[in-house]
């Protein structure tokens, strides 16, 4: 049942990302709600259900995004998978496993996309006509810590209304 | 995590297969057609909500005059909620009437172009990439590589179209490159787009004078884009011995985060010099 609702949900998560992010105008970054959503949500839920809230959220977000589809997805699916795989030694310390995902997740899932980035501009899969240079001492700190700060902020929140979601859900998985 | 016992590793290699090859077919560009379809109802949407979101962002934006509304709405009590909406809607007729009058004047200072006005309607969910969608696709006669424009200067250029949308790469990307000259002393280089969102004038030629404040226009060169389309203007230049090149930073007149309206220059078409590349010897 539960990755029913992953349709809607990451749809309505990619066109508010989309739309609605961006006017925040948080110092030229902002949260990443698909991400944060998925580790919320994976946190709880079995590792396939994860993985598919992780590859439609992926594909919504590719969808409203240059990156060729399929890209977002499999880092949130990366994500996923480790987390599926820490979360089984530190099963005790729900919250602060949340927190470290929140953190460690979107250092790993930026630092791969923008890595991503560089890799589609090599083989021409994004038109480019200039030669793009990941200046990774620069970007470290002004694009993705930043947001591993916001995403931090909001997994919480976030959690706390998917769990109410989850709990509802019959037992069918 | 729920435990359960799942074998992990059929899983991790069908998905991550799944998506490599995902990958690789819209990489390729096989997947056009069905990524259009799809993603048609998604900018449909977007476009739905942008209005919205803007209607929210005047609000936050505005704090100084909403404080000044209401010291005047403490004597007004009973009118609160009209002013209120009413200034809301003014501000927005009023911001709006600015785009429109900058999008007027561009078009009639370049009448002998043909325009399509668009609403951006979404960003890229990933910054870096620095593309929008505009409401405008195939249907409005907008095709890949025409320029797009606002009355402040150049926005950037159409990547991808489809039936009713459009995504536009910003000059501010950094997988975009212009063709550039000054205005006053006519030194040619390139604008490229840098991490942090800002332009930077490269390939100046040593010894050029280039100085602050020179409005840096289109150049024309390589066919990409019309001549004389303004950039932005030269906010420092640097200069050292040791490099073949002097480089200058530009600040464009356009605030790309809260790019509203543009206009498509459809009467452009992009010149293909790659019959003049050199095909290397078989």
């Amino acid at each position: 049942m539960g990755i029913f609702y992953a349709f809607p949900i990451m749809i309505a998560a990619a066109v508010l990302q989309a739309v609605f992010i961006p006017q925040l105008d948080l110092i030229g970054v902002g949260p990443n709600l698909i991400f944060v959503i998925v580790v919320a949500w994976a946190l709880n839920a079995p590792l396939p259900q994860g993985v598919v809230w992780a590859v439609v959220g992926g594909i919504a977000s590719d969808l409203m995004s240059a990156m060729p589809l399929g890209t977002s997805a499999l880092g949130l699916a990366m994500v996923v998978f480790v987390m599926n795989a820490l979360g089984t030694q530190f099963y005790q310390l729900g919250i602060l496993v949340l927190l470290l995902m929140g953190l460690f997740g979107t250092f790993f899932y930026e630092f791969y996309r923008l890595a991503m980035l560089d890799f589609f501009h090599l083989v021409g899969y994004i038109p480019a006509d200039a030669p793009f240079v990941i200046t990774w001492g620069s970007d470290i700190p002004t694009v993705i810590a930043p947001v591993m700060l916001y995403n931090v902020a909001m997994i919480l929140p976030v959690y706390v209304l998917l769990r109410r979601l989850q709990r509802r859900l019959p037992e069918t998985e | 995590m729920r435990r359960r016992s799942v074998n992990r590793i059929p899983l991790l290699i069908v998905t991550v297969l799944s998506c490599i090859a995902l990958i690789f077919f819209s990489g390729g560009g096989a997947l056009r057609g069905l990524e259009g379809l799809v993603s048609t109802p998604l900018n449909a949407l977007a476009g739905l909500f942008s209005g919205t979101s803007r209607t929210v962002a005047s609000l936050t934006a505005g704090e100084r005059t909403y404080e000044e509304l209401e010291a005047y709405v403490a004597d007004l009590e009973t009118q609160l909620a009209r002013i209120t909406t009413e200034l809301v809607e003014l501000r927005e007729t009023g911001a709006d009437y600015q785009r429109l009058a900058d999008l007027v004047n561009y078009v009639a200072q370049n009448q002998n172009q043909e325009v399509v006005a668009a609403d951006v309607i979404a960003r890229d969910t990933v910054r870096a990439l620095r593309t929008v969608v505009i409401n405008r696709g195939v249907r409005d006669g907008v095709r890949v590589g025409m320029p797009v424009v606002t009355g402040q200067g150049l926005v950037g250029r159409v990547i991808n179209v489809s039936a009713n949308a459009s995504r536009v790469q910003l000059i501010t990307s950094e997988f975009s490159s212009v063709s550039a000259r000054t205005q006053t002393n006519r030194v040619e280089g390139a604008v490229i787009g840098l991490a942090s969102g800002a332009l930077r004038l490269t390939l100046i030629p040593q010894g050029a004078q280039v100085q602050v404040g020179d409005l840096v226009l289109t150049s024309g060169l390589g066919g990409n884009l019309p001549p004389d389309v303004v950039i932005g203007q030269v906010t420092s230049t640097r200069q050292f011995q040791s490099d073949i090149d002097q480089t200058a930073e530009v600040r464009s007149l356009i605030d790309f985060d809260r790019l509203e309206m543009v206009l498509v220059v459809t009467s452009f078409e992009p010149v293909d010099l790659s019959v003049f590349e050199p095909t290397p010897e078989p």
